[in-house]
């Protein structure tokens, strides 16, 4: 992370902050759906709470995650074209995919823009929280994506390598899938 | 519209986009230039992650990972080297066998080969194997993995075609054991025609004895899953959890490897592998939802039944469709996308609902060995470091017991339904 500049690295750093608070959301969701297995058959008791609280912790999960995956380039993808092409070529691909993920980001924040508004105020049936904090991880994953989408294009266009302040050294031995 | 969805989809799958965004941003272009309300995008992507059934695909992908730092796999491979060590082509056989003990507990064909790939790979080549024919089993073998309960895809099909997922996930055992038997006897004869060796490892009574009570709890975990299941203690979902726990227990009381370090490792791939998973489930709700829009669903049950009525001739049809979109479309999202539009017709035309979802999941798993969005074949590439070319060229001989299963449980229904009748009746 040593190769960018500071605003890219803190960028990195804080989207990485995102796959630890993934997996204490992963955490949380484990316990939480042995925990209704066990109030069920034990004190035959439903926890509908604990339901929707693990799902709010898988949406979180994923919005929060995608983040430092699309930054060090290993969201799910199929390469065979460009891995075939020349170095120039495959740059200029990748500076397309880089380019689509920020367009569909910014998509999204437009609909959380105009979704939100309207159902935020509503409750959630188990916790009874307002949906917009139900939906705030998705929305501030949604901006990271974004964010992290918009530095690569910019370290794209000005000859950098897109990836470098997010690089991870396992991805060069394994595939997060 | 569906053609303009289709046109952006294909063009940015073919330049290395991620496969979420060409999902998600050729359904917002859609959403967008036909005046729809772009609030779609956040509610339909939200609605389709808060789901109960999903939280399975975490769970599970965090138990399969929490047993292999258990080095439980490493026991189960010895154990079953024991038993087949004596026939030819020992460690082929047990490559197979292995990857169906293992698929007891793991849901997914990408955490066997996660699990089982490297030792698979390194034990064969050890004994003189073809690298390609190793990385061709081991990638064939890990297909049993979502047939045989727990099952992710399983999990997934049966809430989006509303099939009972406990009667799904028992319907998937025989054509398991099927498939098994299948790549079993290929490897047999592969192994009579190229005079692959016998495994030279002991098979004393007594160390048979210590590694299968070593391996025991292992063992146990799928009769622990699926009693529990079928007696109703717990959901589909809840299983996974469930699994979490007994891996746990096992690992940090019984084999006394899971240590703190083990576990951040296994939530951290786990979180990794989900978000790419689920990133997808949720971008793939929105492009079925154009495509519901279109009236996609109910031109192609149309043409379907059109075509015939014959529930043997629709359910070839399928398979002919699915082997097409398993090649292009991610598992996971094919069954969300393509599982609304030809469940509803051939279950209408007489194909049993649990006899279709297990065609529907087998032939999708096919589609992991299938380039180009071959996850299996990526997978094995990053673990073996061979060309694709290589990979591909290996996994070719073992499509003969993978299509021929197909063909089977396609054409007799009994093979999925007679086990959930018995059991569930």
């Amino acid at each position: 992370m040593t190769r960018d500049t500071p605003g890219r690295v803190s960028l990195a750093r804080l989207v990485q902050c995102g796959i630890w608070l993934g997996m204490a959301l992963l955490a949380l969701m484990a316990f939480l759906v042995v925990l209704q297995v066990a109030a069920r058959n034990f004190l035959d008791l439903g926890l509908p709470w604990a339901d929707e609280l693990a799902r709010f912790s898988c949406i979180g999960l994923v919005f929060l995650s995608v983040p430092c995956l699309a930054g060090r380039q290993v969201l799910v993808a199929v390469t065979m074209l460009p891995d075939m092409s020349p170095k120039g070529v495959r740059k200029a691909m990748t500076l397309i995919a880089d380019l689509a993920t920020l367009a569909f980001a910014a998509l999204m924040l437009w609909s959380f823009a105009e979704f939100l508004p309207r159902a935020g105020k509503f409750l959630t049936p188990a916790m009874q929280v307002p949906n917009w904090i139900y939906y705030s991880l998705a929305l501030t994953g949604s901006l990271f994506l974004a964010a992290v989408a918009l530095t690569r294009v910019v370290s794209a266009l000005r000859g950098r390598l897109p990836g470098a302040a997010y690089h991870d050294n396992r991805d060069e031995t394994g595939l997060p899938i | 519209m569906s053609l303009l969805l289709l046109s952006i989809f294909a063009v940015l799958l073919a330049l290395g986009a991620p496969i979420a965004v060409c999902l998600g941003l050729s359904s917002a272009v859609v959403i967008v230039t036909q005046g729809l309300p772009v609030s779609v995008l956040a509610q339909r992507s939200l609605n389709a992650l808060d789901s109960s059934p999903l939280l399975a695909v975490p769970l599970f992908i965090f138990a399969a990972s929490l047993l292999n730092a258990t080095g439980v796999t490493t026991h189960l491979f010895d154990l079953v080297r024991m038993i087949f060590g004596r026939i030819r082509g020992a460690v082929a056989q047990v490559s197979v066998f292995v990857s169906l003990i293992f698929s007891g507990v793991s849901g997914a064909a990408l955490a066997d080969i996660g699990a089982l790939g490297a030792i698979q790979i390194n034990q064969m080549k050890a004994q003189g194997y073809r690298e390609d024919f190793a990385a061709g089993l081991t990638v064939a073998a890990a297909t049993i993995g979502p047939i045989f309960p727990p099952s992710i895809p399983i999990i997934i099909y049966a809430s989006v075609a509303n099939v009972s997922a406990v009667k799904l996930l028992l319907a998937g055992i025989v054509p398991a054991l099927l498939l098994t038997a299948l790549l079993m006897a290929q490897v047999a004869i592969v192994a009579r025609v190229k005079g692959l060796p016998r495994d030279d490892v002991s098979a004393k009574p007594r160390d048979v004895a210590k590694k299968a009570a070593i391996s025991f709890p292992a063992l146990m975990a799928p009769v622990l899953l699926i009693g529990g299941l079928m007696s109703g203690y717990f959901g589909p979902t809840e299983v996974a959890g469930v699994t979490v726990a007994y891996a746990m227990l096992i690992g940090i009381f019984i084999y006394r490897s899971l240590n703190g370090r083990a576990i951040l490792e296994a939530l951290r791939d786990t979180v990794e592998a989900t978000a790419n998973i689920l990133f997808v489930v949720a971008t793939a709700a929105l492009f079925a939802w154009v495509l519901t829009l279109d009236q996609v669903p109910m031109k192609a049950s149309a043409l379907l039944l059109g075509l015939s009525e014959n529930p043997l001739v629709l359910l070839l049809l399928v398979n002919v469709l699915l082997l097409i979109v398993g090649m292009v479309l991610e598992s996971i999202a094919a069954i969300l996308i393509i599982a609304p539009i030809v469940a509803p017709a051939l279950t209408a035309a007489g194909v049993d609902p649990l006899q279709l979802g297990i065609v529907f999941v087998l032939n999708l798993m096919i589609g992991l060995l299938t380039p180009p969005v071959g996850m299996s074949l990526y997978m094995i590439t990053i673990i073996t470091r061979m060309p694709i070319s290589k990979v591909i060229a290996g996994v070719m001989p073992f499509f003969i017991p993978l299509l021929l299963s197909l063909l089977v449980v396609s054409a007799v229904p009994a093979l999925s339904t007679w086990l959930p009748e018995i059991l569930m009746n």
